[in-house]
């Protein structure tokens, strides 16, 4: 029966080419748009290479320094001193690894005695950092604990830079000078994309080695460190952020003028997509409703749209439904092929429009994919296919094609099906 | 005609009222969007005040005393400041160089900025402040109001005059032009002498022709500069001339790399003023805010399609008699066209005179963008007009199919559905 349905489908698209071709546009462009969304939203908050346990990770990018006392009206608002991080985050009970991070400082890279380099992005973190991250490493080691408290000066770099550097990948144990200090290599990892906002670097050193994991203001409680938590499982987020909250609260009991206030940090990696500069205020909910609201409209508008053009093809066949229904159809019959034949549309609108919002990304990344860290970084661009070809898009994409098909083929279809016989086979 | 075509969407009110009221709705909503791309891209394409092509951006770094090649400040004769200044000669040397400058919190697309307050007469105001060696105004290619070069503008610099914008000199002079008046700062009694008078100079494209002034940064206040040179805060800007090609970079490097390393200042990075330009939309947003609008007035422009082909097929559809009718009476399929679509456009006129007094009053409650433009009897015309003409061009097209289905009907059959 589906067989009839589906050439009774093509024989539409046939008769009248331009209604078809109508509807199918319109199905682009709502699944283009929201697949857009979808798959942004994939890059940001799904798990991949090195950034594979987002699911289970906490991240306080950002500290607010305030006075104790009430009324105190100014605050300072930047990233975490070494020490705040010592005190209240090392320590962590219910956290499975906990690592600092410095954020990225543009180095002068260079091979010893060259004065020829290149800019070279320089993350300098923790040893706790090689297991919050999951790295592709191609050779060598991350450096470990003990060489990190001791401050040896030993890097990990990337693919790209093992290359520029010596045109071979087989570069562990080679000194590379970042900014006329060497340090020994002792890791090349896979490149990693600039969408790993928290891992991204092309070159990551111990954060023991610069004095700049040293500066702090405000009684030392700020500084230049952010710091992710990584949690046992998701379940144990409120564990953990109690923990802090305990933490922070013991710190500031041993400080006379001022206190650290998180706002509502550890956040998730949802979370945290609100929360871009200094001081803001990281609301999930609203960032909820605002994706609900673009996908709903998005969704609906062309959806509504379609359905006028659905019920103009619906009025042509009126006698036909009639004749049908003479001869015993049910109303759920009927209403159920309209919905399948139109479907047929839907689907075709849905491949194309998905296609076209792969095309979309890869040639717009630098807008769609846009991260806060891009305009300062040298490196070259990296995102892979592996980040966006995720399942759960295709899914996605086939719920959404659903929803629009249920709206604009279901409410003619809804009207259609109930008109009386005898009034469907008078218009023959 | 037109009387008659009202008669016809008098009769059939009933069913126009939806279409009435879907064009009054839509009709708002694009001009909203009409009138903030108007907005967005007449700021664009104002005049800058500088040109940025040729122009390159050097930066410069310290060794840290961790470095192997660090000299202590008391082992060395000369501070970071006479270091840089000896780099910037060396530069200058270099073939194909045009102009170098120095400069601090002055180039555009400047992700930092330093603020100020200056008075004349009575008029206090508060202005982007900018330091700069004399070559700022050539490597950027700036001219005075009056049409002059950049030239003249670096020579008053030199002689420790303050530059200013000419948006400043309307402020602070009240339309006056700016002459040898005196400038000074807040609440100083030294006098600044003001020199030619700079046409403009934006912060970026997107942002509107604001005020500002110029200070000198002299090789003696530079030389006196002990701290580290730091790549984002001393910037060193080069022209250089025309015909050099884009391997610039690459073979600076090359050759300078190692004749720029003075004291404890070496060469970090050499990049087309470009780069900067796109790092400081990327990281400002506006650019990407632009492109979202634009996506979103497409996807709405092609569902108004979308919405006028299915009512208007469905209202050709249901009237097929008196199409019919029509025909039989003597009217041409052609004479049938222009009757459908002059009435989609009367329609539209119906639904435009309540929309246009609703988008007016959005206007006049600065509802709309005023920051880059005041809202303007000139601004509301030109963008009704584009809305209306993208609107017709809309209902034209989502007519004139339909109407010429309708229109290749033979009377006969047509009379067959009275």
């Amino acid at each position: 029966m589906y067989k009839i349905y589906f050439k009774q489908a093509l024989q539409l698209l046939k008769e009248n080419p331009f209604l078809g071709i109508l509807t199918i546009v319109g199905t682009v462009l709502a699944i283009c748009m929201i697949m857009i969304i979808v798959i942004v939203y994939e890059v940001r908050t799904a798990n991949y290479k090195p950034e594979t346990r987002r699911d289970r990770m906490l991240s306080v990018k950002w500290g607010t320094a305030k006075p104790k006392k009430e009324g105190g009206d100014w605050s300072s608002n930047s990233r975490l001193s070494t020490r705040s991080i010592k005190e209240c985050f090392y320590p962590l009970e219910s956290a499975e690894a906990v690592t600092g991070i410095l954020h990225f400082t543009n180095l002068l890279a260079t091979v010893p005695g060259s004065t020829e380099g290149f800019k070279a992005d320089v993350t300098y973190t923790d040893a706790a950092f090689w297991r919050v991250f999951e790295f592709n490493f191609l050779e060598g080691q991350p450096y470990v604990q003990e060489e990190f408290e001791s401050g040896i000066r030993k890097v990990v770099i990337s693919e790209t830079i093992a290359r520029r550097l010596y045109g071979t990948k087989e570069v562990v144990g080679k000194t590379v000078e970042l900014g006329f200090v060497p340090y020994t290599i002792g890791g090349v990892v896979k490149d990693v994309p600039m969408q790993a906002e928290a891992a991204y670097g092309n070159v990551w050193a111990p954060y023991t080695t610069t004095p700049l994991s040293e500066d702090g203001w405000a009684e030392d409680l700020l500084g230049s460190m952010r710091c992710y938590i990584l949690a046992p499982s998701s379940a144990d987020f409120d564990a953990i952020r109690r923990e802090v909250n305990q933490r922070v609260e013991m710190m500031n009991g041993t400080l006379s003028d001022l206190c650290l206030d998180l706002r509502g940090q550890p956040d998730t990696q949802f979370a945290q997509l609100s929360r871009r500069w200094a001081g803001d205020e990281s609301d999930a909910s609203a960032l909820i409703r605002k994706y609900v609201i673009i996908i709903l409209v998005l969704l609906l508008v062309p959806a509504f749209n379609l359905s006028g053009i659905t019920l103009s093809r619906m009025k042509k066949r009126m006698a036909e439904l009639g004749v049908r229904k003479a001869f015993g159809a049910s109303q759920k019959e009927l209403f159920g092929q309209i919905l399948y034949e139109n479907f047929i549309f839907t689907l075709i609108g849905g491949a194309v429009g998905l296609a076209l919002s792969y095309f979309a990304v890869v040639m717009m990344k630098d807008w769609l994919l846009f991260t806060t860290i891009q305009s300062l970084s040298s490196g070259t661009d990296t995102t892979s296919m592996k980040m966006l070809f995720k399942p759960m898009v295709f899914v996605y994409a086939f719920l959404f094609c659903l929803l629009i098909n249920l709206v604009s083929a279901g409410i003619p279809a809804w009207i259609a099906s109930r008109k009386n016989i005898v009034s469907s086979l008078n218009q023959q | 005609m037109i009387k008659h075509i009202i008669k016809i969407i008098w009769t059939q009110r009933s069913s126009n009222i939806l279409i009435w009221l879907e064009l009054l709705f839509v009709s708002i909503f694009l001009w909203y969007i009409v009138d903030y791309m108007y907005v967005q891209v007449r700021t664009y394409f104002l005049p800058l005040g500088y040109n940025i092509e040729s122009v390159y951006l050097i930066q410069l770094d310290e060794y840290t005393p961790q470095s192997l090649k660090y000299a202590a400040p008391e082992n060395k004769a000369t501070t970071s400041g006479e270091d840089l200044l000896e780099i910037v000669n060396r530069i200058r040397q270099y073939p194909g160089i045009e102009a170098v400058s120095v400069s601090r919190a002055a180039y555009p697309y400047n992700m930092s900025n330093t603020h100020g307050n200056i008075r004349a007469g009575s008029v206090t105001k508060n202005y982007i402040e900018r330091h700069v060696s004399p070559g700022f105004f050539s490597v950027f290619g700036c001219r005075t109001s009056k049409g002059e070069g950049p030239e003249v503008l670096d020579a008053a610099v030199k002689e420790g005059k303050m530059i200013i914008t000419a948006e400043t000199e309307k402020e602070l002079f009240d339309g006056h032009t700016a002459g040898e008046r005196n400038i000074y700062f807040g609440g100083d009694s030294i006098p600044y002498q003001v020199g030619p008078v700079l046409s403009t100079f934006r912060y970026s494209e997107f942002q509107q022709p604001r005020g500002g002034y110029f200070l000198l940064l002299s090789e003696k206040e530079l030389a006196r500069h002990t701290d580290p040179i730091q790549p984002y805060t001393e910037e060193v800007c080069v022209r250089v001339k025309p015909g050099t090609g884009k391997d610039f970079p690459a073979r600076f490097r090359k050759d300078m790399a190692s004749r720029l390393q003075v004291g404890n200042v070496y060469l970090l990075d050499v990049k087309p003023f470009s780069d900067q330009r796109e790092a400081y939309f990327s990281w400002e947003g506006t650019k990407n805010e632009l492109k979202t609008q634009t996506a979103v007035m497409v996807f709405l422009l092609v569902n108004i399609i979308l919405g006028i082909v299915g009512t208007f097929w469905v209202r050709t559809a249901s009237r097929k008699s008196e199409m019919g009718l029509r025909v039989a009476l003597g009217d041409t399929p052609s004479g049938l066209k222009r009757l459908l679509v002059t009435e989609g456009i009367v329609l539209l006129a119906f639904a435009a005179v309540p929309a246009i007094l609703v988008s007016l009053n959005l206007g006049m409650l600065e509802i709309v963008d005023v920051d880059l433009l005041p809202f303007s009897a000139g601004r509301f015309l030109i963008t009704t007009f584009i809305a209306y003409l993208l609107l017709t061009g809309m209902i034209i097209t989502g007519i004139w199919y339909p109407a010429r289905n309708a229109a290749k009907i033979q009377p006969a059959e047509a009379l067959h559905y009275e």
